[in-house]
């Protein structure tokens, strides 16, 4: 793997990724402050687009209330956000779109799939003739919510899994793997 | 230049009705349910997470036929003769080994129309609603209680039984064909 | 210019000199493309400038896509585009027995589950010739029916203060609508898409003290409206905002075949559960608010959410007077067995819900799966207005008038 690096990486940097220095307590820091900083202000894009969008506005209510997670802002362009929740049935005429708005985040980007519909296709997937037959078709997914609709607590409950995956997750290993 | 001044004072004395609402809001408990920490009691009755008891199970497709989206797969082996499997909490005689019966969670729109017609009351909605995967294989729900390797056993059993059967039927079938034969030649 | 010749055909001039260009999927990520392509081609330039207001926007309730030709900021025209949600609903009620679609009518207008439950359900009765049910059916439907109201209302005047600048009437209204919601929970087990209203009956009974539980819910609600309305609705901001905004004359609106609050927000006081009664409605007494034109011309976007406001006082009094007279009685015992229509029979059926007037066109063909199933939306209709009130207003007035109009695109699309 070391020969597929790109040659303008500094030594230092090669040196962590080829493991000669492995986690020190230095990198495992500096992991562990970029994770609290992005797991706690995961800003999402509004993107509601069937009823599971009505239950993600309740979990943005009060009562379950979705900013005590630090994500509650919801930005409406993708450029300034950092987590699409896809809530509600993709369709192909907007399967592009979703396509488009995706690669305009930038990153570090996830994506919750919320609600059966966005997961594979939901009730639609036997006879739905324009439903896309799940999100993950076109974007990749970190966390899949099942509900039909999701309960607000079930949608925070994925919102905490998909926190508990980015605590997991090393900066700088994923910008190599990213990169390579 | 009056009018000025009274849709002046007309948006100031708007707003401050207003902020008085929202100041009085300020002394009043909030409604927020701290959600890790505290959970909302779901009513009996609700209907979160299928779960199939499946010692009660008598595999009689109830479940699979009324689903609407078709998310329940079941597969069954009919038990022979000489063998016992049981009987149901309610009483009814299990006939069916069991062998696969999964459950699409993904797929599942939580109508309830499965639990309303099955005969043993196996297969219920309970109140569990924290199931989210970072795989989407993982929201099969598999309940048959059978191992895989025992499962396809019994499944070539009684294909091969069948196709005895079958040959058996056709045998019979030749040997009366060919006296009926033999009489009309006589 | 000879370039189109061997391309394919992606756009095109319509009789106004309105550049229109082919949006399938296939074409969509070349829409850039063929813009630049047709401006270059045509020498097209001008001061309008054709503007997406996107499928993915905060403030269209929803994937829909209105192509708005400014001048300026001025709105010269709006053509919506939908599709973006279809879903069939229509083509997998040709593969489903009658009793197994009642889910998938729930995610029509989602906002309204139980409406469009009973809609539906009334049409397949109709069907049947099932017109006797017990009157503690009738009386639970009604029941579910305007308790679905108040909170479909509840959600659209709450983003419709969003969409205004108002973010805490929002809160305000989710929490009561959130009260609601808990009821149904304990009522049908599911918070919005309930699969409660079935072919001949209801799927469970009434729960022990669940009357007296709705009764308190009132208590308590009455005294928020009033401070919603301090809030919000008297807000001389707020009037200035939606009063002259969105105009619709009465006989406009009658043309569009409007229907719901759009329509008696322009002064025409029309209501199928008065004009038309179905189910037990010709039992209660309740008024129909039209818009009185308080703070402006009859028909403005004020008006109609007037007309909301008041129809949630009123589903409140048809409530109080429900729950005081739902007798006992067996609510499963109409349910029946098997649904198998005779052949060739179709039946129609229009019923009001809280968006305007849903109808269900059923045709049987003898077995127990519909041949066709039609539903005539309220929002479809509805949103063909978007183009009559916008023209010469200003973007930020375009959308308060959808969100007066108060589209939900399940229904839109089906």
């Amino acid at each position: 793997m070391a020969d597929s690096i790109q040659p303008y990486l500094p030594e230092e940097i090669k040196a962590i990724y080829e493991g000669r220095y492995g986690d020190n307590v230095i990198i495992t820091s500096v992991d562990k402050i970029l994770n609290w900083a992005k797991l706690s202000s995961l800003w999402p894009m509004t993107f509601g687009l069937a009823c599971c969008a009505i239950e993600m506005m309740a979990a943005s209510a009060s009562r379950f209330d979705i900013d005590r997670f630090g994500a509650g802002v919801f930005r409406p362009s993708p450029r300034q956000s950092d987590l699409m929740i896809v809530a509600g049935t993709v369709t192909m005429k907007m399967a592009d779109r979703i396509k488009v708005l995706y690669d305009q985040m930038p990153e570090p980007k996830y994506v919750i799939a919320m609600g059966s519909c966005a997961t594979c296709g939901g009730p639609y997937w036997k006879h739905g003739y324009h439903v896309l037959k799940g999100v993950d078709q076109i974007v990749p997914v970190d966390v899949y919510v099942p509900g039909c609709p999701p309960r607000p607590e079930a949608l925070l409950d994925g919102l905490l899994k998909l926190q508990q995956k980015i605590r997991r997750e090393s900066h700088i290993r994923r910008k190599f793997e990213a990169s390579v | 230049m009056r009018t000025y001044f009274r849709n002046v004072y007309r948006s100031l004395i708007t707003i401050l009705i207003g902020m008085r609402q929202t100041w009085r809001h300020l002394f009043t408990p909030s409604v927020t349910l701290q959600y890790p920490h505290e959970k909302w009691d779901l009513p009996v009755g609700t209907r979160q997470q299928l779960f199939v008891n499946i010692d009660d199970c008598i595999g009689c497709y109830k479940c699979a036929r009324i689903c609407p989206v078709d998310c329940i797969y079941i597969d069954t082996v009919k038990a022979k003769p000489d063998e016992d499997l049981g009987k149901a909490s309610t009483g009814n005689p299990i006939r069916q080994h069991v062998v696969r019966f999964d459950i699409d969670m993904f797929k599942c729109c939580y109508c309830n129309f499965c639990t309303t017609v099955c005969p043993t009351d196996c297969i219920y909605m309970t109140d569990k609603y924290e199931t989210s995967v970072y795989d989407r294989s993982n929201g099969i729900y598999h309940f048959s209680k059978y191992a895989p390797d025992y499962a396809a056993k019994l499944i070539v059993d009684e294909k091969e039984a069948e196709a005895a059967k079958a040959a058996a039927r056709a045998a019979a079938k030749e040997k009366a064909m060919a006296a009926k034969k033999a009489k009309v030649a006589e | 210019m000879f370039n189109n010749i061997f391309k394919k055909q992606r756009y095109y001039f319509d009789s106004e000199g309105l550049l229109v260009v082919d949006m399938s999927p296939s074409s969509a990520v070349h829409y850039q493309e063929a813009v630049q392509a047709a401006t270059q081609d045509a020498g097209f330039s001008g001061e309008d400038m054709v503007i997406n207001f996107g499928p993915q926007h905060p403030s269209t309730h929803g994937v829909l896509r209105l192509e708005v030709v400014l001048e300026g900021e001025l709105v010269k025209k709006v053509t919506p585009h939908l599709g973006y949600l279809h879903r069939n609903f229509e083509k997998h009620a040709e593969y489903i027995p009658y009793n197994e679609i009642v889910p998938y009518t729930d995610r029509l207008d989602y906002l309204a589950a139980m409406n469009m439950n009973l809609g539906y359900v009334l049409a397949v009765e109709k069907l049947l010739g099932l017109t006797e049910l017990p009157e503690r059916v009738e009386y639970i439907r009604v029941i579910c029916a305007e308790f679905n109201r108040i909170a479909s209302h509840l959600m659209a005047i709450g983003t419709f203060g969003l969409d205004a600048g108002a973010i805490t009437p929002f809160l305000w209204a989710f929490r009561d609508r959130e009260k609601i919601l808990d009821l149904f929970e304990w009522l049908s087990g599911a918070r919005m898409l309930y699969n409660y209203i079935w072919v001949g009956g209801v799927a469970r009974d009434l729960p022990d003290g669940w009357v007296e539980k709705a009764k308190e819910f009132l208590d308590y609600f009455e005294p928020m409206m009033v401070e919603f309305n301090n809030l919000l609705t008297h807000n001389h901001i707020f009037i200035e905002r939606t009063a002259h905004i969105g105009i619709l004359p009465a006989d406009v609106a009658i043309n569009y075949a409007a229907t719901g609050p759009v329509l008696r927000g322009s002064g025409v006081k029309w209501d199928l559960r008065r004009d038309q009664p179905y189910s037990i409605y010709d039992r209660f007494e309740f008024d129909i608010p039209v818009g009185e034109g308080m703070y402006g011309p009859v028909g403005s976007a004020f008006d109609r959410y007037w007309v909301r406001i008041r129809e949630i006082e009123e589903s409140v009094k048809i409530l109080r007077q429900a729950l005081d007279q739902i007798p006992e009685g067996d609510v499963f015992e109409a349910i029946p067995r098997k649904i198998r229509p005779p052949a060739g029979k179709e039946a129609y059926f229009r019923s009001e819900a809280p968006r305007g007037e849903i109808g269900f066109y059923i045709r049987s063909n003898g077995s127990d799966i519909p041949d066709r199933v039609k539903c005539r939306s309220s929002c479809f209709v509805n949103i063909s207005l978007i183009d009559e009130i916008s023209r010469g207003q200003l973007v930020a007035d375009l959308v308060i008038n959808i969100g007066s109009i108060d589209i939900v695109l399940g229904e839109v699309d089906r």
